[in-house]
């Protein structure tokens, strides 16, 4: 026997959100679990005491209903979109990977996952604010996986079906589906549609292997990125973040021109590169925790609140990757931050 | 350390003799330990009254935060839903005078049924009609005191039912709690040990000897608490890249003035980030 209960060994579920489908669904797939209701999901996600990487080895689920804000103002850690409707939000509070890097684990307390069952509210919430665009000339993107992996999760709660469902058609509005998920068959009966992007991060295996642990290999990522490719969907690359190992250079350079090799790059939407940042009090508190991570362990410079690595080496190391990338993907399509 | 918390002497006693403890004078309240199985109990009487007072007066006596708290203890049951002598793991704790509820971290896979608990000011003799949990007289208290000093994951609640709310007299004689508590041991002493491995599984990334390495050169060079705040992080970077090899040696000459003591601590930060 395990020494630990196997994750959703027990669902916390809130008193109003027993009824709704989500939930339904969810309880069905785990018809074992110990269900206990709860009169708000902050009791549990919330409480004092708790311990990150230890819940993460046995993470429990919570179903409930999100209240206001339903939709958040894009962040600043977020490559810029070409448009200033960029917003987020919140179908699921945390991820069923536990990447070192990953600023998750300095956001919350708690290593269980929380899923807002009352999606319909969610995206009435964007009719609403794409209805009301800061520039109307530019379509609204919402990120729906900022705070999760949505799609790794599809095969216990059909978020991602549900929410390209909804946008389907809806020309003002484009959602973004960020994952390292290589579940792209649980959705691949779907037609593609061009304002739902698919992100995928990805990553030299070196640093999968060693920073990503919990997420699929990289040559599963890449072999569900093919899939969707070859199915008409429009993807994005997500080289975010880059991580500035000992030789980062030659480890990306052969990274990416072993990609290419099986993606071509000129059928990819666009891709996004980014360096390791991190606000400054999640960086810190992860750190307290304790965490066996060297990331945590450099040096970077704080800017802004945020931990980043010091400016000259960014620039450069960015500088440095868009090259080699320029070599497969036109120069337009590669969006950096900062 | 594990502690053991009851209520009753009726409780303890099974468990005293079975896990060889020993009475232990220096604190002012039943205190048994085995020091060579890391194992103490303390009695916190009926009801809520000693138990905030005794935790703390333990954890101060103790002096270490990774105590695991297991509260092994009796309580009345729905006719309907429980038998006399099942033995519950308890997921959630409410109080018939509070709003607040706990939610004991379950991480443990144990094979215990489990069951949410209220716990009441007074015995429930009349059969408990309004209460579809189980009830007791401490849960709450305790579980607010434990999680006060130690991580949720170290609190543990194990009831095992002895009535079902009724005036049942056998409540009140030793023996029969004893006995509940005995049949119910191997169970008890099962999860006393698996629950010890949840405590392995967080371990600090400093060892003992780095809080000393870091102690002895804050003494020798006098450095700033902001200094030591600076210190542990580079250690600890240190223990991740080079695991279970000992510090380095630090031997600089003891720093004249505070140029020389910023100098030795730029020093002592380079070597410990190569």
């Amino acid at each position: 026997m395990k020494l630990l209960k196997p994750n959703f060994s027990h669902i916390y579920i809130e008193r109003g959100a027993v009824g709704y489908p989500l939930s339904k669904i969810a309880r069905s797939k785990f018809m074992g679990s110990t269900v206990i209701e709860i009169d708000h999901y902050k009791d549990v996600f919330n409480r004092r005491g708790q311990d990150f990487q230890l819940q993460k080895r046995s993470m429990k689920l919570i179903l409930a209903k999100k209240t206001e804000p339903l939709l958040y103002e894009g962040s600043s850690m977020i490559q810029d979109y070409n448009t200033p409707n960029v917003y987020y939000n919140t179908p699921i509070l945390n991820c069923l990977y536990n990447c070192d890097y990953c600023f998750l684990q300095g956001m919350y307390d708690s290593g269980n996952l929380v899923v807002f069952v009352n999606e319909n509210e969610m995206m009435s919430a964007i009719d609403k604010k794409v209805s009301n665009p800061i520039d109307p000339s530019k379509p609204t993107v919402i990120s729906i996986s900022y705070n999760t992996d949505l799609l790794a999760m599809e095969n216990i709660l059909p978020l991602s079906r549900r929410w390209i469902n909804y946008v389907k058609g809806k020309k003002d509005t484009v959602i973004e589906i960020r994952t390292k998920s290589a579940l792209y068959d649980a959705i691949s009966d779907i037609d593609p549609t061009d304002n739902v992007i698919l992100s995928w991060t990805l990553s030299p295996e070196s640093i999968c292997s060693k920073y990503e642990a919990a997420a699929p290999p990289l040559k599963r990522r890449v072999n569900a990125v093919k899939k969707a490719i070859t199915n008409g969907w429009k993807v994005r690359l997500c080289f975010d973040p880059i991580i500035l190992v000992d030789g980062w250079f030659d480890t990306y350079s052969k990274f990416f021109n072993e990609l290419f090799v099986e993606i071509d790059g000129h059928l990819i939407r666009d891709v996004t590169l980014g360096v390791f940042r991190m606000n400054k009090d999640y960086f810190n508190k992860i750190r307290k925790r304790d965490t066996r991570s060297d990331i945590y362990f450099s040096e970077y410079s704080t800017e802004e609140g945020s931990m980043i690595v010091d400016r000259h080496q960014r620039e450069l190391a960015m500088r440095e990757i868009k090259n080699i990338l320029t070599k497969f993907i036109p120069e337009n399509k590669i969006l950096v931050w900062k | 350390m594990q502690c053991l918390i009851t209520a009753l002497k009726a409780e303890s006693t099974p468990l005293i003799q079975q896990l060889k403890l020993e009475r232990d004078k220096k604190l002012d309240f039943p205190f048994f330990v085995n020091q060579e199985s890391s194992i103490s109990l303390i009695g916190v009487g009926v009801g809520k009254k000693h138990i905030k007072s005794r935790i703390m007066e333990y954890m101060n006596y103790i002096d270490d935060q990774n105590v695991q708290f297991i509260n092994i203890g009796i309580a009345g049951g729905k006719r309907s839903k429980t038998k006399i002598g099942d033995l519950y793991m308890i997921n959630q704790i409410c109080d018939e005078k509070l709003d607040k509820k706990y939610y004991p971290d379950i991480l443990l896979n144990h094979t215990f049924n489990e069951c949410a608990i209220t716990t009441v000011e007074n015995p429930i003799l009349s059969g408990g009609e309004k209460y579809d949990t189980l009830v007791d007289m401490e849960s709450h208290e305790l579980f607010s005191s434990c999680s006060k000093f130690v991580p949720l994951q170290n609190i543990a609640i194990l009831k095992i039912i002895s009535d079902h709310m009724n005036n049942n007299e056998s409540v009140f004689k030793e023996n029969f709690v004893s006995k509940l508590i005995n049949d119910k041991m191997d169970m008890i002493l099962h999860f006393i040990d698996q629950f010890k491995s949840i405590h392995k599984m967080v371990t600090p990334l400093l060892f003992k000897n780095d809080e000393n390495w870091i102690d002895d050169i804050i003494k020798k060079y006098l450095f700033t608490s902001y200094q030591r705040d600076q210190l542990v992080k580079y250690i600890k970077g240190y223990r991740i890249r080079n695991n279970e090899d000992q510090l380095p040696k630090i031997e600089f000459e003891i720093p004249k003035t505070k140029v020389d003591q910023k100098k030795i601590f730029h020093l002592i930060r380079e070597t410990l980030k190569a």
